[in-house]
């Protein structure tokens, strides 16, 4: 059968054909794409027209349309603001009730996001199995996130060591994945006296490693115990981690415990509610540690750098301790610092330091300011306006670039309230849900083409979201007289103005920059669903 | 794929986002079919903004749509008897409304058959115009939508109106306007012709 005629799909699309008519266009549509997309398409331009008749600009005189568009014009703008206040009012309700708990959200302490991913993961395993998959995904995230700012937030010193091994580490880690047998069975273990050789991906319930695995060990399970050798290096999320035997590389690991009894030859980063080195441990090279308490009772031959809310040194540490932020630090009687020990501490406490505590170098103490003040600092400096000034013009730009290529973008607007609501979860799940699924794939599905390739797409469309926003915003208040370069720039340049200098007012910005993001996200989400159905 | 499937199901439009069928108007309306005079002041009441908005879309924001909208009410309470409890209330009281707004159109244009005149036959409808409008468009478009609307010649915003607005399927729009369902389905079928037209031109 031949296509049907215009006339037809407009019947069969307003539900208005009967009989053999109705029966032949069904059994027609099953096989023709085209106008099944047309009947859709159809029905969409219905609903539409029945939204538009809707609306509440019902007054036909050109003056009463224009000031039902101002009113729209200011409505969503406010109801923005109103969300975004609310954003900023219940962080500062929930600091000032709970003094802090808001902090698990500061990025230098990500060790309640950890935890609560840890507790999800667990208990997906144990209600809904099938999910393990997805909770191995999210607690990739969790910890390539937690792993990520701890350098950035613990080591600013010592970013550039840092970050790129991290960053190699992120990279590589899928790599293997892809490569090799992922092992999925409840129990990994190698026996004394085996040895395998070759890299090892590893989830379930345990992992073990008695004998000797010459190469890395990829982990994520609740209980991770090395009481082998590992040659090379070892990447871990889980519960419990414990190295009794030794590991030839590094030990990069998230855990909720994690005990060093044996040793390691390369850097060790551990993030970790505790975090123990008995007195057999010994650690060849440097540690760092972001750690809710830890316990050094065995030796490190470098290097220690520790962001942790109490730190007991009772062994050896060859050089330096360092730490940008801690709450308590103590030095016991047998302690030994090759170094100097130098923190940043709350004002008002100190080193505790026994009398038998041997540090060889400096120790100094200088206080930490608060975080408010510091807040309010960068305030001051003429590099953050001209960084910001920087960034307007870049954006801007890129703005106009983007319109170029491709203009649809940025023809998203706000219809009412439910529908800002329906933007801002769409933008939360994109936000959400996009990384977790380039994760998935580039472990399992399709590998990491199309995960880099995503990649791409979400800093893209992070980079977007804010100019999408600023355009709408722009749009509302001097709309383009045509669709022309020059007008979009007009109304780009005034909307991203307002929202670049809303973002840079102090406590209230980061709030409408939260919100921005995501009503940018579910704008381009709502474009992107448009322009491929 | 799942979604496609789904289009397939002979579905009407979702009529849900017009009907406010909860429990009390429903209670009320069973009230005034018992002869309860103040059950069907609250009826009113509850439905009055519905039928306003009918007849000021079809005869514009002018006393004569007041006057339509009252007349509704009366000509609805009349007829209350005949109601028939399974269709839907608003589409009923808006098919009424619909008659009483097309009565007064019809005194102002003095025009009795004004849906006649050139031949409404489909041979003429080769041309289905540009593509379906998209659903996502921006607000601005959307202004400029209603007032392509509002812009069009009475023979094709009217029968807009019944059908998206009032929800009307085109046997009743036909019963309404005095022409056939063919005739109703031609009228819709250009209308968003030209609709589409006019949004592309301005784009």
């Amino acid at each position: 059968m031949s296509c049907p005629d215009a006339m037809t799909c407009l019947l069969y699309a307003e539900g208005e054909l009967a009989g053999s008519a109705l029966r032949e266009t069904e059994a027609h549509l099953v096989s023709c794409r085209d106008c099944r997309a047309r009947v859709m398409a159809l029905r969409e331009e219905g609903a539409l027209l029945g939204e538009v008749l809707r609306d509440e600009l019902h007054h036909p005189s050109p003056a009463a349309a224009r000031s039902d568009s101002r009113s729209v014009a200011l409505g969503i703008p406010l109801a923005v603001a109103a969300v975004t206040i609310a954003f900023a009012a219940s962080g500062a309700l929930i600091d000032m009730r709970l003094p802090g708990a808001f902090d698990l959200l500061h990025p230098r302490r990500v060790k309640g996001a950890v935890e609560m991913s840890f507790d999800v993961i667990f208990m997906l395993r144990e209600r809904a199995p099938g999910l393990v998959e997805l909770g191995f995904a999210v607690g990739l995230v969790a910890s390539v996130s937690a792993l990520l700012s701890f350098a950035v937030g613990a080591f600013s010193r010592r970013i550039f060591g840092v970050a790129p091994l991290l960053l190699v580490a992120l990279i590589a880690a899928p790599e293997p994945a892809r490569a090799f047998e992922i092992h999925r069975e409840p129990v990994f273990s190698i026996a004394r006296g085996e040895r395998v050789d070759e890299n090892v991906v590893a989830t379930g319930e345990r992992v073990e490693i008695e004998g000797t695995l010459d190469g890395d060990l990829i982990a994520a399970a609740e209980r991770v115990s090395i009481r082998g050798e590992v040659t090379g290096s070892v990447y871990v999320f889980c519960r419990d981690l414990d190295i009794t035997g030794s590991v030839g590389g590094a030990v990069h690991a998230i855990a909720e415990t994690s005990r060093i009894e044996g040793t390691v030859r390369q850097p060790v980063y551990i993030a970790s509610e505790d975090f123990a080195l008995t007195a057999n441990g010994r650690l060849l090279s440097d540690a760092h540690l972001f750690v809710d308490s830890g316990v050094i009772e065995g030796s490190i031959r470098r290097d220690v750098m520790a962001a942790a809310e109490r730190l007991d040194l009772r062994g050896e540490v060859g050089r330096d301790v360092q730490s940008p932020w801690i709450e308590e630090i103590y030095l016991r009687d047998g302690s030994h610092v090759g170094g100097d020990v130098h923190v940043r501490l709350e004002e008002g406490r100190s080193i505790e330091q026994s009398p038998g505590a041997r540090v060889d170098g400096e120790v100094s103490s200088t206080p930490r300011e608060s975080p408010r003040e510091h807040y309010l600092e960068h305030y001051k400096s003429w590099r953050f306006y001209a960084g910001h000034l920087a960034w307007f013009a870049a954006a801007f730009v890129f703005g106009l670039i983007v319109y170029r290529i491709a203009p649809v973008i940025f023809r998203g607007a706000i219809a009412d309230g439910s529908h800002l609501a329906r933007t801002l979860l769409a933008g939360f799940v994109v936000l959400v849900v996009l990384p977790i699924a380039m994760i998935a794939a580039a472990l399992t599905i399709i590998g990491i083409p199309t995960a880099v390739a995503a990649l791409f797409a979400y800093v893209l469309a992070l980079y977007t979201a804010d100019l999408v926003v600023g355009a709408w915003l722009g749009t509302l208040i001097l709309p383009p007289a045509d669709d022309g370069l020059f007008e979009f720039g007009k109304s780009l340049a005034v909307g991203f103005a307002i929202l670049s200098a809303v973002s840079i007012v102090p406590f209230l910005g980061p709030a409408a920059g939260a919100v921005a993001l995501l009503l940018g996200l579910g704008l381009l989400t709502e474009r992107a669903r448009a322009a491929l159905g | 794929m799942q979604m496609a499937a789904l289009g397939f199901e002979p579905v009407d439009r979702p009529r849900s986002m017009a009907i406010r069928d909860d429990a009390q108007p429903a209670q009320w309306l069973a009230q005034a079919r018992s002869g309860d005079r103040d059950a069907y002041g609250r009826l009113v009441r509850h439905h009055e903004p519905d039928v306003q908005r009918l007849c000021r879309r079809l005869l514009g924001g002018t006393a004569e749509s007041d006057d339509a909208c009252q007349e509704s009410f009366a000509r609805a309470h009349s007829a209350l008897a005949s109601y028939d409890p399974a269709r839907p209330f608003r589409r009923w009281l808006l098919a009424i409304a619909a008659h009483c707004a097309i009565d007064a159109l019809r005194r102002r244009t003095r025009e009795a058959r004004w849906f006649d005149g050139d031949a409404l036959d489909a041979g003429a409808l080769a041309d289905p115009g540009p593509s379906p409008l998209q659903h996502g468009i921006a607000s601005e478009l959307r202004r400029r939508l209603l007032a392509a609307i509002e812009a069009q010649p009475d023979r094709y915003r009217v029968p807009l109106v019944l059908r998206y607005y009032a929800d009307l399927d085109y046997g009743e729009i036909a019963e309404i306007l005095s022409v056939s369902r063919n005739q109703v389905a031609t009228l819709l079928f250009r209308a968003r012709a030209r609709l589409r037209e006019t949004i592309e031109d301005a784009r």
